[in-house]
């Protein structure tokens, strides 16, 4: 994979640029924006410091384990903790919208006719991946800080106290989300819109986890196994807040993402155009 | 690798299914001249350009460009072209999105404006700079497309269709720009508007069906000197032909499928004084009307009876 590193760098600028101005980022934006404005005008009406009680034990063991629960909401402020826990949850719907279109709508536009003469296709393809990344990496640090100044001013959280968890969070996040982002890079390669490559990442990714809650009443290891497919594996290591847990995240991300990203090159770097 | 050709193909085969694009093709394309690229619909112009672009790859066969493969790093910013179907960014202006292209070619930033607004400026687009794609004609798109492939200084210029779409007036305009650039780079102009050809190229290559038909001067594929093509008003009778060739200066007639009106006169080299005025006073005399009247065959003419 031949790189010019200049030429790499305009390709991502370009791309943030246009996907703050286009139709598909404007839109990811907004429904971004929508949702998390609803979600925090519910935090201030939620007794948060009710998830901290003995009493919300019971409810808390059934949805995690004890050491993830603790992890959550009694070692840090447990309203903070329930926007990373929402975050978390959703962010597969908004990175795999965000990162929808990223040679998806060149590919079907014959941009990249205008490109190809400029540009190596190890160029765009990289650059649109990172433009992608960072996108959805702006994004949740954006959401996160907001979230933390939220928490400090409705929650009675102390800022010292969220400072250095949104750090961790944000990292978090951004460890979770890079998978999700090279899945549609695959996706995008395939085909020839954004919201084809969209319906594509989301309906797989919804297909997949109807298999694996179907298959998990006849086997636990063959639903184990399917799961695997998808790039969220790692949730649970990330809401334990464990340094040891975040590198296996890392680990195992990372072979993640290698995976989607080389099979959607394969694709892309063969396709006609 | 012969330094004096732009583009080598080899035995280059483009397939789809069953289906020949481009079929065993063999050309050599000179460096530093216009080259026409012609044929029927379906003859493969557009696949050959895509190869040689790097935008399809190849089913069998090798392209070379400019000593290199069509994806070398080397070709990049080398080459430029007008692709035929290729549309722009939704949402941002023209002047944005080739500045943009011209950061990608090599340009800084302000130099890249400044590329864009030449290039804008070359294709009577100034104006519309601040414009956006869907907020523009066809017309103007293409002539968009245009200045994109006359960016900075490629060494060879692919246009696809360059004239196609546009008015009388801009065609002009496009194939004076093509005629300034002409000594400064490699140029293949593919187009069905055959008098753009004509005006333009020194060489022709004629595909027909994915194949190559001819490859040569396009003086030794239309005679340009002893003969005269005449549009005339009505389709010539046999009666007048006979007339016609009755003239001690007629070598030969050729006329065009019925209904064409087109009739070219082939006359000996060694009369050429006045001849013009000679034929003009033949077609007075059997009162025949005519409404174009141009010295040599026309290349409109060879294909159509080519490729019926």
């Amino acid at each position: 994979m031949t790189l010019r590193i200049g030429t790499l760098k305009k390709i991502v600028s370009h791309d943030l640029y246009y996907a703050l101005r286009s139709a598909r980022g404007v839109l990811f934006l907004v429904f971004f924006a929508v949702f998390w404005l609803w979600i925090f005008t519910k935090f201030g009406h939620v007794d948060t410091g009710w998830l901290k009680s003995p009493d919300s034990s019971f409810i808390l063991a059934w949805l995690f384990d004890a050491k993830t629960a603790q992890s959550l909401f009694t070692d840090r402020h447990p309203g903070f903790s329930l926007y990373y826990l929402i975050a978390i949850n959703t962010a597969p719907f908004f990175v795999l919208f965000a990162a929808s279109d990223q040679t998806a709508n060149d590919i079907g536009g014959q941009y990249l006719r205008f490109l190809l003469p400029r540009c190596l296709r190890s160029e765009i393809y990289l650059g649109r991946f990172i433009g992608a990344v960072l996108l959805v990496w702006m994004a949740y640090a954006v959401v996160t800080l907001l979230a933390m100044l939220w928490v400090v001013a409705l929650n009675d959280a102390k800022l010292t106290e969220v400072f250095f968890d949104a750090l961790w969070m944000i990292v978090c996040l951004a460890v979770y989300a890079v998978p999700f982002v090279a899945m549609m890079s695959l996706c995008s390669a395939l085909v020839g819109s954004a919201a084809l490559s969209a319906l594509l990442g989301i309906g797989f990714y919804f297909i997949v986890t109807i298999i694996v809650s179907v298959m998990g009443f006849q086997s636990d290891l063959l639903a184990d196994v399917i799961a695997y497919i998808l790039p969220n594996t790692m949730k649970s290591e990330l809401l334990l807040f464990e340094f040891g847990a975040l590198i296996k995240a890392v680990g195992v991300n990372v072979i993640y993402m290698a995976v989607y990203f080389y099979l959607g090159w394969l694709i892309f770097s063969r396709r006609d155009i | 690798m012969n330094s004096g050709f732009a583009i080598t193909t080899r035995q280059l085969s483009k397939q789809y299914g069953a289906q020949f694009a481009v079929q065993n093709l063999d050309v050599e394309i000179k460096k530093n001249i216009t080259t026409g690229l012609i044929g029927p619909n379906g003859a493969g112009k557009t696949t050959l350009m895509s190869l040689i672009c790097g935008f399809i790859k190849p089913s069998d066969g090798t392209v070379n460009v400019l000593g290199q493969e069509p994806n070398a790093v080397d070709l990049k910013s080398r080459v430029s072209i007008l692709p035929q179907d290729a549309h722009f960014l939704k949402s941002l202006s023209v002047k944005v999105q080739l500045t943009m292209l011209a950061e990608l070619q090599g340009f800084a930033k302000q130099a890249a404006r400044k590329e864009a607004l030449r290039v804008l400026d070359l294709v009577d687009l100034i104006e519309a700079q601040n414009k956006l794609p869907e907020q523009m004609s066809h017309g103007m798109l293409k002539r968009c497309a245009i200045a994109q492939a006359l960016m900075g200084e490629p060494e060879l210029i692919l246009l696809d269709e360059p004239t196609a779409g546009l008015d009388p007036s801009t065609t002009d305009n496009i194939k004076a720009v093509i005629k300034n650039l002409q000594n400064k780079a490699t140029i293949i102009i593919s187009s069905h508007n055959l008098s753009v050809i004509e005006d333009l190229c020194h060489e022709v290559v004629i595909l027909d069906k994915g194949r190559l038909h001819a490859h040569r001067e396009i003086d030794q594929i239309v005679v340009k000197q002893q003969a005269l093509t005449i549009k005339l008003t009505d389709h010539p009778t046999a009666e007048q032909l006979v007339h016609l060739k009755a003239a001690d200066w007629v070598k030969d007639i050729k006329v065009g499928k019925p209904g064409s009106c087109v009739m070219v006169v082939y006359y000996d080299p060694q009369q050429t004084d006045g001849i013009e005025i000679s034929l003009l006073q033949v077609l007075k005399d059997m009162n025949m009307g005519y409404r174009e009247f141009t010295k040599g065959e026309r290349l409109q003419e060879y294909m159509t009876d080519n490729f019926k």
